[in-house]
């Protein structure tokens, strides 16, 4: 009967999936830290601290508060290290804390994310340099783009934007997503729907400017 | 399924994020409505224009001064670790909630413990004081609950007292609330009608305080009259006209 396989998938796909268990040397080394060994915890830093801040940059936009952000990220995965239990899957673990640590850098400010224009942090030489045979014309595009589309992120709420960052440009399934943001994945899903209507509204008003202009 | 149900729902389908079934009926009508198909294409195109945002590359001098600040608080928080703040880090809230609400309970308990305690204490001074009977050989004045060695002749150590309330039987036939103000010599005891509770008043013995006041005011209740004793020397300098 299609019905019943339709509502066997769709009760399948509610099963939340064994969190992945770390690997073994990872899993060394989180025990290690976790007794306190400084030098164990210097190498989760080294192994996420990109990760950590891309996250935190793509939500909140730019370097300054991505930076301040993935400190307190660490010092939390420091303080909380000894409540996470080694089946657990650490990425997601930290995804958590990378989200609430944003939020409530959000919300201390007290003000919208803002973030910085592409111009701004290729000056700061934070991208790879465009290479040379690159045109004036290609570059000036690209850089036209890549500041519309922070503008584009800009008008999203913080919920909205965690959500489609993590799973549009992280790359996170609907239900890790659900568990990074301690949301229901209806609700993650909700949200994402709506990001990603608000982005498609914004390129659309963005490109008629431009053709306009 | 309507195109406006298909619209609402193709966010979600570009991306993936709905059941195979309710994706392969979007599909079905995507194949012969030109509109949905188009409004897809478009969600499609801009998915893809979001994943080309760049991300920075972050130099080895700002992972660098990240690290360092991660490290150096890393540093202190070890530094500043004691046995005290290991442990409640141990804690969970619901334990933290636990512990707050027995604290509380016990506070509450110590506080009703000294309560009562004060309000036992409290009667028995008044009910000295208004039972005159027990203590008319030793009572020099009301108001004043004065404690008596046990020898004759000892000096007595005198307390004021200047308000009291007390919990009594009262006699029958006072059923109604009154109030009776009295002046008291320095020598003269209220009488009472209440004999039965004097037999520990032998050891009270009034000192030489000026003249008292003394008010009671019978309750509703009959077994509840309010004692008041107030120093008829403040009342005077009240009741005195302005002579300016």
């Amino acid at each position: 009967m299609p019905g019943e396989v339709a509502e066997i998938a769709l009760i399948t796909d509610n099963l939340g999936l064994p969190d992945k268990p770390a690997r073994g040397s990872e899993s060394e080394t989180f025990e290690r830290a976790k007794s306190g060994d400084v030098a164990a915890f210097e190498q989760i830093f080294d192994r996420y601290q990109r990760k950590v801040l891309l996250t935190a940059w793509r939500i909140l936009g730019n370097r300054e508060d991505a930076r301040d952000a993935a400190q307190e990220v660490f010092l939390r995965v420091y303080k909380y290290l000894g409540r996470f239990r080694s089946d657990q899957d650490f990425a997601a673990w930290l995804y958590r804390i990378i989200v609430n640590v944003c939020r409530d850098h959000v919300r201390k400010r007290g003000r919208r994310v803002q973030f910085t224009s592409y111009e701004a942090e290729h000056r700061q030489g934070s991208f790879d340099s465009i290479a040379s045979s690159e045109d004036v014309e290609a570059s000036l595009l690209r850089s036209q783009q890549q500041t519309m589309i922070a503008e584009a992120l800009d008008s999203l709420s913080v919920k909205e934007r965690a959500a489609i960052v993590l799973r549009d440009l992280e790359g996170l399934t609907t239900e890790e997503v659900a568990r990074a943001l301690g949301s229901s994945q209806a609700t993650v899903r909700s949200q994402i729907s709506t990001a990603r209507a608000k982005i498609k509204r914004f390129k659309d008003r963005a490109l008629n400017r431009t053709r306009r202009g | 399924m309507n195109c406006r149900r298909i619209e609402q729902l193709l966010p979600l389908y570009v991306g993936g994020d709905l059941k195979s079934s309710l994706a392969t009926r979007i599909a079905s009508h995507l194949e012969w409505c030109g509109r949905c198909n188009w409004l897809a294409d478009d969600f499609r195109e801009s998915q893809s224009w979001l994943r080309s945002y760049e991300s920075p590359v972050f130099d080895e001098a700002f992972v660098g001064d990240l690290k360092h600040r991660v490290l150096g608080r890393v540093a202190e928080t070890r530094s500043r670790a004691s046995l005290l703040p290991s442990l409640i880090g141990q804690w969970n809230r619901r334990q933290v909630l636990a512990l707050a609400a027995t604290c509380f309970v016990v506070a509450g308990m110590l506080a009703l413990y000294f309560y009562q305690s004060r309000v036992r204490l409290n009667s028995n001074i008044v009910s000295r004081i208004s039972n005159p009977d027990a203590s008319v050989e030793t009572q020099e004045k009301p108001g004043v609950v004065t404690e008596a060695a046990s020898g004759a002749g000892s000096k007595a150590r005198q307390v004021p007292v200047r308000r009291h309330h007390s919990v009594k039987p009262q006699a029958a036939g006072s059923e109604i609330a009154s109030a009776q103000i009295e002046a008291h010599p320095a020598t003269e005891v209220v009488p009472h009608a209440n004999a039965e509770e004097s037999a520990n008043d032998s050891t009270d013995v009034p000192a030489d305080l000026p003249e008292m006041l003394r008010i009671e005011i019978q309750t509703s209740d009959p077994k509840i009259r309010i004692i008041w004793f107030a120093p008829k020397v403040a009342d005077s300098k009240l009741n005195k006209p302005a002579t300016d």
